[in-house]
């Protein structure tokens, strides 16, 4: 097993816990926005929560496989290191910017959804 | 919604519909009730022109708010907003500009609203004719009717429309 082999082999089950830890942070305290989102229709909120998790890992595992070719193969023990944190530090890069993406959208839909339910900004003049 | 309610209506409840009794003899006016009716509005919107019998069974105290001065809206409720407050309840009534519409209401804004509402108000026969906006009537007012006067259509012109 050659050090390339071996950079990839930490970089994959790396990036891969890294992209289903933030997956299921973003399942897991995204439904309450959604929840709220749909007025407490709890089916509705788990299945867009669902669809939007699958959407992140698609894009995420997708961008982690592309993104495995090394450029030059490592020479030493030391190069490994210097591959796999430049790697994973775009990887973490990447995932953040999806995170803020995803609780971009949810607090999206909240605000939507409640200017639904907005009183009238302004006093009546009179009452007829 | 002809009987005159007892009690004095929540401010705070969202209207169910919002009547707008519009000058049916201002082009501008004319253009923005096609522009309202052509948005996605989360309670309907009913236009009725301030000079008819309906708008006074709808509003029998319409007169005392001085439509032909200023746009009046009423909701469901008996609710008058007039002015500003009119044009913010209109955008309010409407899902895409309800943000702009909240956004207008806040104190520092409002004024500025206000202000720019009254000067087209009062200048609305003048923009419709220099955008060149017909209204859809232009029917001669009863001399006896407090409007009278306050409309640039003089009795010589006021079967055509407005140019």
């Amino acid at each position: 097993m050659n050090l390339t082999v071996i950079t990839y082999c930490l970089y994959l089950p790396i990036s891969i816990a890294l992209t289903v830890w933030v997956a299921k942070t973003l399942h897991k305290n995204g439904r309450i926005f959604l929840v709220d989102c749909f007025h407490g229709n709890t089916d509705l909120a788990d299945s867009v929560n669902h669809l939007l998790v699958v959407g992140f890992y698609l894009i995420n595992l997708g961008f982690v496989t592309l993104f495995l070719k090394l450029g030059l193969p490592p020479i030493n023990a030391g190069a490994v290191f210097e591959e796999l944190s430049s790697k994973l530090g775009v990887v973490l890069l990447v995932l953040g910017a999806m995170h803020f993406f995803n609780i971009f959208l949810f607090n999206k839909m909240r605000k939507r959804a409640q200017l639904r339910h907005e009183p009238p900004p302004v006093p009546p003049t009179a009452h007829a | 919604m002809t009987n005159t309610p007892t009690t004095i209506p929540n401010p705070n409840a969202p209207p169910k519909t919002l009547h707008i009794f519009y000058d049916p003899q201002c082009g501008l006016c004319q253009k923005c009730r096609t522009w309202l009716e052509s948005q996605a509005t989360f309670f309907p919107l009913h236009f009725t022109p301030w000079d008819t019998p309906e708008a006074r069974t709808l509003c029998p105290k319409l007169d005392t708010f001085e439509p032909w001065k200023e746009i009046v809206v009423m909701t469901d409720d008996h609710r008058i907003y007039q002015g500003a407050t009119s044009w913010v309840m209109c955008l309010y009534a409407t899902v895409k500009f309800r943000p702009l519409a909240l956004k207008l209401a806040q104190p520092a804004l409002l004024p500025f609203a206000k202000q720019i509402c009254h000067l087209v108000s009062k200048n609305r026969y003048r923009l419709s004719s220099l955008l060149n906006l017909t209204p859809e009537s232009a029917t001669q007012l009863p001399h006896d009717h407090p409007a009278f006067g306050a409309c640039p259509v003089s009795p010589e012109t006021s079967t055509s429309p407005l140019k």
